[in-house]
């Protein structure tokens, strides 16, 4: 008989990563609570972002605010419930929905470098959109309403065509990096179609285009965020619950079949799962970049796991996380240097090079 | 249970071409509780063989039926309620754990929760179990290997295929595979697995599949030693024709005397002869030269230094 394991790499893995008992008794302590350390960071990020902003709004006023105490004519109310609430409802739902579809898409790719704006997608949902508010907006200009519901299906479309055109040629092209270069050239070619709309379109309509092209939490309702919230948070469950499947299409699609998933009906599954996601936060918040990149390798980086149950889960609450830091910073950036706004994109940038780096630095182990 | 197989075509359509791989029709019948060793060259379709039975191929014409199941009429994953198959080439998955990656196996199995128990049991057997909570991308490949046929063996199926199942594994690690895999075919299943090594695998498999350029051939592993026409003795057999000297002995000290002399291109002038003489676990060899004495050697490295020496 083998006795148990005791020396060497067994064990839990900071048991053996970790020989200091101090940090080995604090880490997995954090990796037993993680989830609700990181929904307290999120609740408590999301209080300093309701106080963010060029007005001053007080402990004492959003506190009553959120004991509804505080009088709807104030000014305060007004801007609470119209700017910053939206605001940060939708950090947390962008964050979540593009987080999700990031694992999705990297899980699906079987590619470490796969995410919705690398690859190309989220600029099929923007050539749509190109083409909807600047070419036949007109139609529906005087049908503000019929506008808001229609741009996610419009938006939606655009995601699902080229993640089709993606997928076939993954068939073709298995190398991870040459199918990342098609999805680079995808996104290009698509920008200077977008660029050629652009050159022909009206003032008013480039305008709100290039608007939303530059991506921003406030310009999507409170009811949009919600609904997208709502909607990720049932993506999620229903990931949750199926996410064994995820794990064995890691395996391959060959081993995946043999292990007892159907292929095809997983496939269209996640394309249309992905679809309507990355549409869905494309249309309300423009495209946002990197998320779907770096959170699921930041995931992997803290807790070391590549099951679902785990990456599902942390990717989300970090993706969140991830949002909310940014708008923080951007709003800083907007009241100390009284600027009328800044492109969330950029912050985002910033905040994902250095993960970036480690992520190139370390891809060799990440996958194969 | 008995796995049939009649008339079965396997092999691929590139552009309206079919090639048919290997080139003839197959018609086996296998009975459960054996362990089946499936021989051949490289590329003469021994993987399209087990992908056509795994329902991974579909089969250019005839039957694969499993317990009156014709398995070539369902799909994949109906499929794998009945076959395993494990592929040569296996890419490690990064960050998943020994026994997560092992429990992967269960997925949509019955009684999952009491085949979780078995876990540790088979990472025993495989004597891996102090890799248990590893990651799978930090095992060598050898490791992974086993782990692998964990995962197989822990999904309860009754045909299990596997290919190249010796890949990267060492001499005793092989040992203890034929022994697992004799000891698993026991518990009422059908294993086939291919291998190169099949010398080695002659003392644990019930029966072989040969496949050879234009047949093949569904034995027992012994009745190839007697039929010495064989591939599988024509290495040995083609090394003993070039011995330009007579060697006069019988049974396996004759075949390694052979095979060990034709290693060298010794020049033999004619009349001269070995005789291997055999007494009580002991073998000596004897040179003489027109049935005269030359010398006497109690070890075949004397003696193939002897022949160097003097390169008769």
């Amino acid at each position: 008989m083998v006795s148990a394991p005791r020396s060497g790499r067994g064990g839990r893995w900071f048991e053996s990563t970790h020989p200091d008992f101090v940090l080995k008794f604090i880490l997995s302590f954090f990796y037993k609570y993680s989830t609700f350390f990181f929904v307290a960071l999120i609740l408590l990020l999301s209080i300093i972002d309701l106080l963010c902003g060029q007005v001053v709004i007080t402990f004492k006023e959003l506190f009553e605010f959120m004991i509804f105490k505080l009088t709807p004519n104030s000014e305060q109310y007004q801007i609470l419930y119209n700017i910053r609430l939206p605001r940060v409802i939708n950090a947390i739902s962008a964050g979540l929905c593009l987080s999700i579809a990031g694992v999705l898409m990297q899980t699906f790719f079987r590619n470490p470098l796969a995410d919705p704006y690398v690859l190309g997608i989220s600029s099929g949902s923007a050539l749509m959109m190109a083409i909807y508010t600047m070419l036949f907006y007109s139609i529906s200009y005087f049908y503000d309403y019929l506008y808001n519901l229609s741009v996610p299906f419009i938006a939606g479309f655009g995601a699902v065509v080229y993640m089709f055109f993606i997928l076939l040629v993954s068939y073709r092209i298995k190398n991870e990096v040459s199918l990342l270069i098609v999805g680079i050239l995808l996104a290009t070619l698509t920008n200077s179609i977008i660029a050629i709309i652009q050159s022909t379109a009206l003032s008013d309509k480039l305008r709100s285009f290039i608007i939303w092209n530059f991506s921003s939490l406030s310009a999507a309702t409170l009811s949009q965020g919600l609904f997208l919230l709502l909607l990720s948070l049932v993506v999620l469950f229903v990931l949750y619950k199926n996410s064994t499947s995820l794990d064995i299409w890691l395996l391959g699609t060959e081993q995946a079949q043999l292990t007892g998933l159907n292929i095809k009906s997983f496939r269209i599954f996640i394309l249309f799962i992905t679809s309507i996601l990355i549409g869905l936060s494309t249309s309300f918040y423009g495209p946002i970049s990197f998320i779907g990149l770096i959170i699921p390798h930041l995931s992997r980086l803290i807790f070391k796991q590549n099951i679902h149950k785990i990456l599902l889960i942390s990717s989300a609450l970090l993706g969140c996380i991830f949002m909310l830091v940014a708008d923080i910073l951007s709003q800083l950036f907007i009241i100390f240097t009284k600027s009328q706004s800044l492109p969330l994109n950029s912050i985002i940038s910033l905040l994902a090079l250095p993960i970036l780096v480690s992520i190139i630095l370390k891809r060799k182990e990440l996958w194969n | 249970m008995e796995l049939n197989i009649f008339n079965l075509k396997c092999g691929y359509k590139i552009r309206k071409k079919t090639f048919i791989i290997p080139s003839y029709t197959l018609n086996i019948s296998v009975k459960s509780s054996q362990l089946i060793a499936l021989i051949g060259n490289n590329g003469i379709g021994k993987t399209t063989f087990l992908k056509t039975i795994a329902g991974l191929q579909k089969p250019i014409d005839g039957e694969i039926e499993y317990n009156k199941i014709i398995l070539n009429n369902l799909t994949g994953s109906e499929v794998s309620k009945y076959v395993s198959y494990l592929p040569a080439v296996n890419h490690k998955v990064p960050y998943i754990k020994v026994v997560d990656f092992v429990k992967f196996g269960l997925y949509k199995q019955k009684n999952k929760k009491e085949k979780e128990e078995n876990i540790k049991h088979i990472l025993e057997e495989l004597n891996i179990i102090h890799k248990s909570y590893d990651y799978v991308h930090q095992l060598s490949d050898g490791e992974y290997q086993l782990v692998n046929i964990a995962r197989i063996f822990i999904r309860d199926n009754p045909v299990v295929l596997l290919d190249e199942v010796c890949s990267h594994l060492d001499k005793e690690n092989r040992e203890l595979i034929y022994k697992f895999l004799l000891k698993k075919a026991s518990e009422d299943k059908i294993i086939i697995f291919s291998s190169h090594f099949y010398d080695e695998t002659f003392p644990y498999v019930h029966k072989i599949i040969i496949f050879e350029n234009n047949k093949y051939q569904f034995v027992l592993p012994e009745e190839l030693y007697l039929t010495t026409d064989h591939l599988i003795c024509n290495n040995l057999l083609r090394k003993m024709n070039f011995t330009k000297i007579p060697i006069i002995g019988d049974g396996i000290p004759y075949l390694c005397t052979c095979s060990a002399i034709a290693k060298y291109n010794f020049n033999f002038d004619s009349g001269f002869k070995i005789i291997i003489l055999q007494n009580n676990k002991k073998v000596l060899w004897v040179i003489k030269k027109d049935n005269k004495f030359v010398e006497r050697f109690d070890s075949l490295e004397t003696l193939i230094n002897y022949l160097k020496n003097k390169n008769l």
